[in-house]
């Protein structure tokens, strides 16, 4: 197991990325809440992609904490999606009664930007679309290394 | 009993019969031994992922004929030893101790190899990690301290795993109310204890004020 102090976020054309590749202590989830927030603050993002393929276990806390994210990040005024669930973890939240039903979801990094992306199309701004355009974002990122 | 050693000798015999030593020994290492497959225990599963693991790895020093050969004779070495050998059940038992948030990881973790050994499915190995995960939660949280113990073992044939979740916090004492899952905590969505009921084959749970919680789960392979 790797263990990490923090998870790094990344700034992007207006967005902030997180792509969780290391098993999630709850001293991880707290610290990533402080740091997104903060960053969110900070940056002023308009956009907010949690990457979960990295995470092959979500109990009951961590999916609360990720939702939490997800909500509070929204409440900010952030576009937030959450990406990359693994299938058979997918499986055991809904089986586990642990659906995501308030939180914007895409299969992959990729479809997460794309969705932002719209997203701001339709603000006008299209800095983040030339971004997925120009192929940038074209599996560079994608977090499904296995 | 299942003498690994019978079976070990066996395979390398006939790793040593086709190839020189020296790449034997390297097939051997990186095939069987890094495989992770328990020779103490070789399920039907287990020697079909062997096999083609070291048909992958003689494949590249010999040719087909004689691979072929190879395979035939590997194979043949994994099931004599496990036909003429009484099955001895897989039997593991590990406890525990659940005081921090670390042991939450730790206890998931151990779980998940059990199942892994057990021969469970990935998504059965996620489901009990993440059973144990919640259950090893409520002890931290609640409780304080408190132990999971995991046993594998079998009964007529089959193989489970056990989980038993002990401490000898406050007690549970809106039980019924936590189990018809109309209970919400704050922490996770008052879903960890009816969906690791949901996750699992059996379900026991004891508990009162004052009396500390005794979970008991089992999930046949």
């Amino acid at each position: 197991m790797i263990t990490a102090a923090r998870i790094p976020i990344i700034r992007l054309y207006g967005n902030l990325i997180v792509s969780i590749q290391v098993s999630l202590s709850d001293d991880l989830v707290v610290g990533l809440k402080e740091d997104i927030t903060r960053n969110i603050e900070e940056y002023g993002a308009r956009g907010l992609i949690i990457d979960l393929s990295g995470i092959d276990l979500m109990d009951s806390y961590i999916s609360r904490s990720i939702r939490d994210i997800a909500l509070i990040s929204k409440l900010m005024g952030v576009k937030t999606v959450i990406s990359g669930m693994d299938p058979m973890v997918a499986m055991t939240l809904v089986e586990m009664g642990l659906e995501m039903d308030d939180v914007r979801t895409a299969l992959s990094l990729e479809d997460a930007i794309e969705l932002l992306g719209r997203i701001k199309k339709d603000s006008n701004d299209n800095a983040l679309r030339d971004f997925v355009l120009s192929g940038l974002g074209d599996g560079r990122f994608d977090g499904n290394s296995d | 009993m299942r003498d690994v050693s019978t079976i070990e000798t066996r395979l390398k015999a006939v790793l040593n019969q086709f190839l020189s030593p020296i790449i034997a020994d390297t097939v051997y290492a990186s095939r069987v031994s890094a495989s992770g497959i328990n020779l103490r225990n070789l399920r039907i599963g287990d020697r079909q992922r062997l096999l083609l693991s070291l048909q992958k790895g003689i494949g590249r020093y010999l040719r087909e004929e004689q691979a072929k050969q190879c395979l035939v004779q590997l194979e043949a070495a994994m099931h004599f030893s496990s036909v003429s050998a009484t099955p001895i059940p897989a039997y593991d038992e590990q406890a525990i101790p659940i005081r921090s948030e670390v042991d939450i990881v730790v206890a998931r973790s151990a779980g998940r190899q059990m199942c892994q050994t057990l021969g469970f499915s990935s998504l059965l190995q996620i489901k009990m990690a993440t059973a144990i995960s919640e259950l090893a939660r409520n002890i931290v949280q609640y409780a304080g301290e408190g132990q999971i113990s995991l046993t594998a073992s079998e009964e007529d044939g089959r193989s489970y795993l056990e989980v038993v979740a002990v401490d000898q916090g406050p007690g549970i004492s809106n039980l019924d109310d936590v189990l018809s899952g109309t209970y919400q905590s704050r922490t996770g969505m008052g879903k960890g204890l009816t969906g690791t009921r949901n996750m699992v084959d059996t379900f026991d749970i004891q508990s009162g004020p004052g009396s500390g919680t005794r979970v008991v789960i089992r999930k046949w392979v």
